[in-house]
């Protein structure tokens, strides 16, 4: 058997990384996005 | 990301076609040979980048040349790298408008509006898309490379975890040392593998074609030719793994897992197969005559010695050399150049080192796998290339492909006839000769790999029908009347020669897809079974 040469997913994958980059060119998906990331890595502040 | 790193984005989107193609056949090659891909598209890549910006200089030498000739550099990249992927794409949703007649000059239209558009822009909205595709290029490859991570998991301890794997590694015990007249002197072992070479009864049915002329002059020189010869497996790499170790592999369903699509284990199991290990212990030589690409042949830690069948260095020899290098050249532009990816003599070459092994006194194994007469189709009857080789993309059941078929095993019979004669002729002591297909065509089912479990009876007596022609000295043919399978032909050689305990395997038959691990078994009416 062969590797599937040129699989039509990878376009696919083209398509979501895409969208991903669009996203990631607006101000508030960036702060959301490092907001997120703040949250789930950095500790929690005890009220 | 630096301003100077952004401009690099068409070299990210190269490396993400290399690495999208290798998620897609783990276990299919080695990582060097990846990383290899990888360095050699990147490096092409930057020098048509600098190339690109060095043109761009001539006529624009304001801070706008260089992110004009990134998005210049991108157009190229997409157009070398991505046409065939996004015809692929479009063709699983319409095929009338993915055909090249339709797809190439829509694209020209585009990339003409493309480049005069960027023609057109001002420094600061060229800076804006290097921006976006610079991210767009980094988040692809990060997709990719997960997708491609997924997907090589469990590769590089598979074997650590494999039952199957850790049961053949124990060595063969000699129980009876065989009386002096059988193997003594040590005769030299040759194994053929003929990819895809079907039995004389499959040539019959299938090409209609008689190979008696082959058959005949075979046995004229001794050969002993089983009366019903099949393999135990639909797919090379099974096939192979199960010949060479002796063993069946049904184990492998719950050492790999039945939804694992990675070739790892049973790769593995070729490259450090039981008959190779029995033998060098018993003294002989391990010599590998490598396949022409495909990969899981061309390595062994085991061989003492590797057969260079390309001893120039050159381009064409460098871009086919494996199967990761010819799926990614395939999902390139250079796929409307096939002759690219063949090189019509590496079976000659092949062929002529095998000759003249009996000059070497030591005892030897030495394993050739020829690629032959498998798609694709470049060799006629007489061994001349062909002006128009048929490609494994444009596989189909018609009558030129099956003329195609007879035309190549006529010869690639040609090649093993006079091999065998030569080695007969030469050898001071007789050899043990074994001439096998790994499996038959799959003339009424090219496509049998997407749905395994649907596979007719016709198909499944087509496919199985392997070649097997057997020289067998000091009585050893005997064994090899009758019906014999692929799983059994080294056990009986290891057991009459050498005395070997390797317990006979069930000559049971599975077939599998895509899944090489979630088999259907094959009850004894020829139909399926789970």
């Amino acid at each position: 058997m062969y590797i599937d040469p040129a699989a039509g997913s990878l376009v696919l994958q083209a398509l979501i990384a895409g969208v991903l980059a669009a996203g990631t060119m607006f101000r508030s998906v960036r702060q959301s996005v490092a907001r997120a990331i703040r949250h789930l890595f950095l500790p929690h502040r005890e009220k | 990301m630096r301003r100077a790193a952004r401009l690099l984005y068409p070299i990210f989107f190269a490396i993400a076609l290399v690495l999208g193609t290798a998620a897609q056949g783990a276990g299919q090659y080695r990582a060097v040979g990846l990383a290899q891909v990888v360095t050699a598209v990147a490096v092409v890549t930057a020098v048509a980048l600098f190339l690109v910006l060095a043109l761009v200089r001539v006529t624009d030498r304001t801070d706008r040349a260089a992110p004009l000739a990134a998005a210049l550099t991108m157009v190229l990249v997409a157009w070398f790298f991505y046409y065939v992927p996004a015809q692929r794409a479009a063709q699983a949703i319409t095929w009338r408008l993915s055909r090249d007649a339709v797809l190439m000059p829509l694209g020209l239209i585009a990339t003409a509006a493309l480049l005069v558009w960027l023609w057109r822009q001002s420094r600061d909205r060229l800076a804006a898309v290097t921006g976006f595709m610079a991210r767009f290029g980094a988040l692809l490859l990060i997709v990719v490379a997960s997708r491609l991570a997924f997907s090589q998991h469990d590769t590089p301890t598979a074997p650590r975890r494999s039952l199957l794997v850790q049961q053949l590694a124990a060595p063969l015990r000699v129980s009876s040392p065989p009386p002096a007249g059988r193997n003594q002197p040590k005769r030299d072992i040759y194994l053929f593998v003929l990819d895809g070479h079907p039995s004389a009864r499959s040539s019959l049915e299938v090409l209609n074609f008689s190979d008696s002329s082959f058959t005949d002059s075979l046995r004229a020189l001794g050969f002993v030719i089983p009366r019903e010869m099949y393999s135990n497996y639909a797919q090379t790499i099974l096939s192979m793994a199960s010949l060479l170790n002796g063993s069946l592999l049904t184990q492998l369903a719950h050492d790999a897992g039945e939804k694992n699509p990675s070739f790892a284990l049973p790769a593995y199991m070729v490259e450090n197969n039981r008959s190779a290990r029995f033998l060098r212990s018993q003294g002989y030589k391990y010599v590998l005559f490598p396949s022409a690409w495909w990969s899981q042949s061309q390595h062994s830690p085991l061989a003492d010695s590797v057969f260079d069948a390309r001893p120039e260095f050159t381009l064409s020899n460098e871009l086919r050399r494996t199967l990761l290098r010819q799926a990614v050249l395939n999902s390139t532009l250079l796929r409307y150049r096939p002759a690219a990816a063949l090189d019509t003599l590496h079976e000659m070459r092949t062929m002529a080192g095998l000759r003249r092994m009996p000059a070497d006194s030591a005892p030897t194994f030495a394993y050739a796998h020829i690629l032959l007469p498998h798609l694709p189709y470049y060799l006629d009857a007489s061994c001349h290339a062909l002006a128009r080789p048929i490609m494994p993309s444009e596989e189909d059941s018609s009558a030129a492909q099956r003329a195609a078929r007879l035309a190549q095993m006529q010869c690639v019979d040609r090649m093993v006839l006079d091999l065998v004669t030569t080695l007969l002729r030469d050898s001071p002591t007789p050899p043990v000769i074994l001439v096998v297909g790994d499996h038959g065509t799959r003339f009424s089912s090219p496509h049998f790999v997407d749905h395994p479990e649907r596979q007719s009876t016709a198909f499944i007596r087509e496919r199985f029908a392997a070649f097997g022609a057997f020289y067998l000295p000091a009585g050893g043919d005997s064994a090899f009347v009758g019906r014999v399978s692929l799983v059994n032909v080294m056990g009986k050689v290891l057991r009459y020669y050498f005395g070997a305990d390797v317990p006979t395997s069930p000559d049971d038959m599975y077939i599998s897809g895509t899944l090489p691990f979630r088999y259907y078994r094959v009850d004894s009416t020829g139909y399926l079974t789970r």
